[in-house]
């Protein structure tokens, strides 16, 4: 498949596309981090992560690549091990002083919504991470997911908004997070 | 909470809004601490759709199987199922003779020769890619690099022609023995009689590599055969180039076999009877004949089939 095929594919939201790429660079990829102190484990994660970043700015139309895939690729995957390798040093020379203080409470809260989304069904819960996440424009949504038209994406994805919101608020208050 | 409000609060998390809409929404919403707290709600569960979303294309991710330690290709799955084999057979009868020259017949496999004395730079260029360059070079399938690494190969291939294939080092009690093969995923088996023959068999393999330049354009691998005290039965991978040490000698002759297919996957020797992985990332490692029957049988039958 050549970049132009592929770039077709994702930005319709085709995730057999997405398949194809990380097995064409996993290689190429993973390597970067290998070949700088990182374990295979690291190295999958990074590339995963950098793939659904590339995946994010194609299906939202928000990327415009003047190079090739593979370029690109590379240097998110550079940029995201430098974070990481940063990330790492700057936790070591912090254990010392605070011992890890993570927001709890933000976690909960996430744990939360988390459960709420699972409890949706499977077409609003595809709507939902679509449009949130995968920025895909309504058009594609209704492709997607066999809708008749984009005001059917529309109204379908209102109404699931609202169900989760209410989901959500529900189990909020019964956890004290809102006064 | 009317439709239009919340419309609003996507946009301002999702950075839909203009510097000027956004300067007002932020205005309106110091003052309505309702409105923040419903935006602080949106963002949390933004957030958390964003995690989902993460979360369930990682794990997609992860039923692809990947890895980076092999040398073989996984490409597209249509090709993934077809096994590859390069059965390069080597009489290594014939090609021991430890500084005993007069023992050279016409029939010799592969005439050896001291007057040539390689050096390691010329070994170099008969491996022209190095590890690094072959991998981006495999890795592509757009037609440009194939197109450009056929060009590669046919200076490659010259190389193998004109240059004599054996390199006999200066040291005179180790003798040693180098022949070349390509392998482009296709099924290949080759019995070299003569160092004419290999020649041709070389070019006939270069041939078809760049008529199925699909993927994988090729790999060239380098096998070199030590008889020295150095090592017992060894082998040692380095750059794509392939060394055994010990003594191979007796009328038998060895195969290496590259396997890619569901169950098998990688370089193989087989010597008398027995079957032995070669890792390619190790330096040198003593052989050690593989005992997993059902291993061992795959690799008897596949090796039968050629």
């Amino acid at each position: 498949m050549k970049d132009q095929e592929i770039l077709e594919r994702i930005s319709k939201g085709d995730e057999t596309a997405l398949d194809y790429l990380y097995k064409k660079y996993y290689r190429m990829m993973s390597r970067i981090v290998i070949t700088n102190s990182g374990t295979e484990e690291e190295a999958k994660d990074i590339y995963q992560e950098a793939l659904i970043v590339f995946w994010q700015k194609v299906v939202s139309g928000n990327l415009v690549l003047t190079s090739k895939i593979s370029t690109f690729l590379y240097s998110i995957c550079l940029n995201l091990w430098r974070k990481e390798l940063d990330r790492k040093s700057r936790l070591s020379r912090e254990e010392k002083d605070n011992p890890e203080s993570m927001d709890f409470e933000q976690e909960e809260r996430l744990r939360i919504i988390t459960e709420c989304i699972n409890e949706l069904g499977d077409t609003c819960k595809k709507i939902l991470t679509y449009f949130y996440f995968d920025g895909m424009s309504m058009q594609n949504i209704a492709l997607n997911l066999g809708l008749a038209n984009t005001d059917t994406a529309k109204t379908k994805k209102y109404k699931c908004k609202k169900r989760l919101d209410e989901l959500v608020k529900s189990k909020y208050s019964a956890g004290d997070f809102l006064d | 909470m009317n439709l239009n409000e919340s419309n609003i609060i996507d946009d301002y998390l999702m950075g839909n809004l203009s510097a000027a809409d956004r300067m007002a929404f932020e205005k309106k919403m110091a003052a309505d601490p309702e409105l923040q707290n419903e935006v602080s709600v949106q963002k949390d569960i933004i957030k958390g759709l964003e995690q989902v979303r993460v979360q369930q294309l990682k794990a997609r991710l992860n039923k692809i199987p990947v890895s980076s330690s092999a040398w073989y290709q996984t490409t597209s799955g249509k090709v993934a199922l077809g096994v590859s084999l390069l059965v390069a057979i080597l009489l290594g009868a014939l090609l021991f003779n430890l500084g005993d020259d007069n023992n050279i017949t016409s029939s010799d496999p592969v005439v050896i020769n001291d007057q040539i004395i390689s050096t390691p730079e010329e070994a170099d260029e008969l491996t022209p890619t190095k590890e690094d360059n072959t991998d981006i070079i495999s890795e592509e399938e757009d037609n440009e690099i194939p197109q450009l690494a056929e060009g590669k190969e046919k200076e490659r291939k010259e190389d193998i022609t004109q240059k004599p294939v054996i390199k006999p080092e200066a040291d005179k009690s180790e003798t040693f023995i180098t022949e070349k093969t390509e392998n482009n995923n296709l099924v290949t088996e080759e019995k070299l009689d003569s160092e004419k023959e290999i020649a041709n068999k070389v070019d006939e393999t270069a041939e078809t590599a760049s008529e199925a330049s699909d993927y994988n354009p090729y790999r060239l691998i380098e096998i070199e055969t030590t008889k020295g005290s150095r090592f017992g039965f060894h082998y040692r991978f380095y750059e794509n180039k392939l060394s055994l040490y010990g003594d191979f000698g007796g009328e038998r002759p060895y195969e290496i076999l590259e396997i890619n297919n569901d169950n098998i996957r990688g370089l193989f020797l087989y010597y008398e009877g027995q079957f032995f992985e070669l890792d390619t990332t190790q330096v040198a490692v003593p052989l050690k004949p593989l005992d997993n029957t059902e291993v061992v049988q795959d690799l008897m039958e596949i090796k039968n089939q050629k």
